[in-house]
């Protein structure tokens, strides 16, 4: 039962965890913030010099997004702990998965399915570049949901030193919920970190030894109108007919790989395979729209 | 999600996540602009830790990833709170509440941007202490000597000939051993317009730091946390 969301508070909470633990124990690890490749530009433009010893973090952080894809997004980022243990979508919430997907009920579930918004995106970047530009200070950081949730666990550990509680314990917590569960699609076109994680995902695509969700085509009963892995899908991804655009937004979840009742999802390259796969899809679906 | 976004398919969901990506830059240029204005009226500086270059460079350099407050063996560092300065909220101050710098530079050398570098003259010079004439014990009456008897730098805390101290500025690093020690809570009764210490450590760029000698407790709050125009330094 949601084994795999419940393994994913669980990764994402202990990140919460240790470090809060490593700010008891003076343990200078940092908090995700000090391996953000927007951070990284953002201070690279206020300051006017590249902070080089961020960099070797920031790499890693994108190497991983190249080689196991937006698992960043699902598996570590306070974000989606917040939606999986909040319910932020609609078939997501702690009991269980009881809702249905945009395209749940057509032929092709992806069809209706919207795509990550790497344009937005990209604005947003390209906005708060200027601004940080001009106004010599990191101004994105001041409403990052990733700084908010460490912001607000530094607030706890403050106020154990000074005992005055600050305004950001309620402040921030309300802009994360503002930002999380009002402006739901604030992953997909607005996070400036997407941007990135979106054109790492696209290169990515090319290369078809990295891993990615298939489908065993010989089990799969999609064609017999089961649309359990679209329906479990944060992103609303249908595994059976998605082409290789569908799955750059896949944040290996692995909720689908879990939920399906074949058994015909699993994760793997498959040279070759790929990308006639992709060309069938986007041929059969095209038949199904006409 | 209604039927019409649904029925009308990706030309709206892209339109959609162009208002929202709109709205955040709107809202990115307008913090930006306000943050602007709050420093230009506020001229706020607070005390920082030990290698930052001054209060503009290390805004424009700090991405608030926490090490220096974790780093801190004595919990000193710790974030700014959110504030009318909210261009600062989670940047590093230091308090001496619990404790005082004896300049291990672990905050300095956990920060993986520059914001706090060994270069920097605060490296080995965090701020100066002032004496708060009204809320110093000695001050009134004789007998406390407790700051003077604390400071571990020779001579940069002195008793006058009535017992009062004076703090030779251009020597004191702003350790915080004086504030941290200060019993003037303890011995005094209450008075809520007085400052709680009778001394305290204040950032060199500060108004507070400018005004020569010992300083009163309305001096104190009106100028610690603004910027003199000249610079003490």
């Amino acid at each position: 039962m949601n084994k795999m969301r419940y393994l994913r508070i669980g990764v994402a909470a202990a990140v919460l965890v240790a470090v809060f633990a490593c700010t008891f124990a003076h343990v200078p690890v940092g908090t995700l913030c000090a391996l953000c490749p927007v951070g990284f530009a953002e201070l690279t433009v206020a300051s006017g010099a590249p902070p080089w010893e961020l960099l070797p973090g920031v790499l890693v952080i994108l190497a991983v997004v190249f080689l196991l894809g937006r698992a960043f997004c699902s598996w570590l980022c306070p974000t989606s702990l917040l939606r999986n243990i909040f319910g932020g979508r609609t078939p997501h919430g702690l009991t269980g998965c009881t809702g249905a997907c945009a395209g749940c009920g057509t032929a092709d579930p992806n069809e209706e399915r919207q795509h990550s918004g790497m344009a937005a995106q990209g604005i947003v970047l390209a906005v708060l570049l200027v601004v940080s530009l001009i106004v010599h200070f990191p101004v994105f950081c001041l409403i990052c949901p990733i700084g908010l949730a460490f912001g607000t666990l530094f607030a706890v550990s403050r106020m154990f030193v000074t005992w005055q509680p600050g305004w950001e314990l309620i402040v921030f917590p309300a802009m994360l919920a503002l930002e999380l569960f009002v402006l739901r699609k604030w992953c997909t076109a607005i996070c400036p970190l997407g941007f990135f994680f979106s054109v790492l995902a696209k290169a990515r695509a090319k290369v078809s030894v990295l891993p990615r969700v298939r489908v065993d085509e010989r089990t799969c009963r999609h064609g017999e109108g089961c649309e359990v892995c679209a329906i479990t899908c944060p992103e609303d991804i249908c595994a059976a007919t998605a082409n290789a655009r569908d799955l750059e937004d896949c944040t290996f979840c692995l909720d689908c790989r879990e939920h399906c009742p074949a058994s015909a999802i699993t994760l793997g390259g498959s040279p070759g395979q790929k990308g006639s796969q992709g060309v069938a899809q986007e041929g059969t679906r095209r038949a199904s729209a006409r | 999600m209604s039927a019409a976004d649904a029925g009308s398919g990706s030309a709206s969901v892209t339109r959609r996540q162009f208002c929202l990506a709109g709205g955040a830059a709107a809202v990115l240029v307008g913090l930006g602009a306000a943050g602007c204005a709050v420093r230009e009226s506020a001229h706020a500086v607070y005390l920082r830790p030990p290698g930052a270059e001054s209060e503009s460079a290390l805004l424009a350099r700090c991405d608030r990833c926490q090490r220096c407050v974790q780093a801190c063996p004595y919990g000193l560092v710790q974030p700014r709170p959110l504030g009318l300065d909210f261009p600062v909220v989670g940047t590093p101050e230091v308090i001496y509440k619990h404790g005082y710098c004896d300049f291990c530079m672990k905050c300095v050398e956990a920060c993986p941007t520059g914001a706090l570098t060994m270069d920097a003259p605060s490296a080995s010079d965090i701020g100066v202490a002032k004496v708060i004439s009204d809320a110093c014990v000695a001050w009134d009456w004789q007998g406390c000597t407790i700051c003077a008897d604390v400071c571990p730098v020779e001579g940069v805390i002195t008793l006058d000939e009535r017992g009062r101290p004076h703090v030779d500025e251009a020597a004191c690093d702003g350790c915080g051993l004086c504030e941290m020690e200060c019993p003037a809570p303890s011995l005094r009764a209450y008075d809520a317009s007085a400052a709680e210490k009778g001394i305290y450590v204040v950032s060199r760029e500060s108004q507070a730091a400018a005004l020569p000698g010992a300083i009163t407790s309305d001096e104190l709050a009106a100028g610690r946390n603004v910027r003199s125009e000249g610079g003490a330094l």
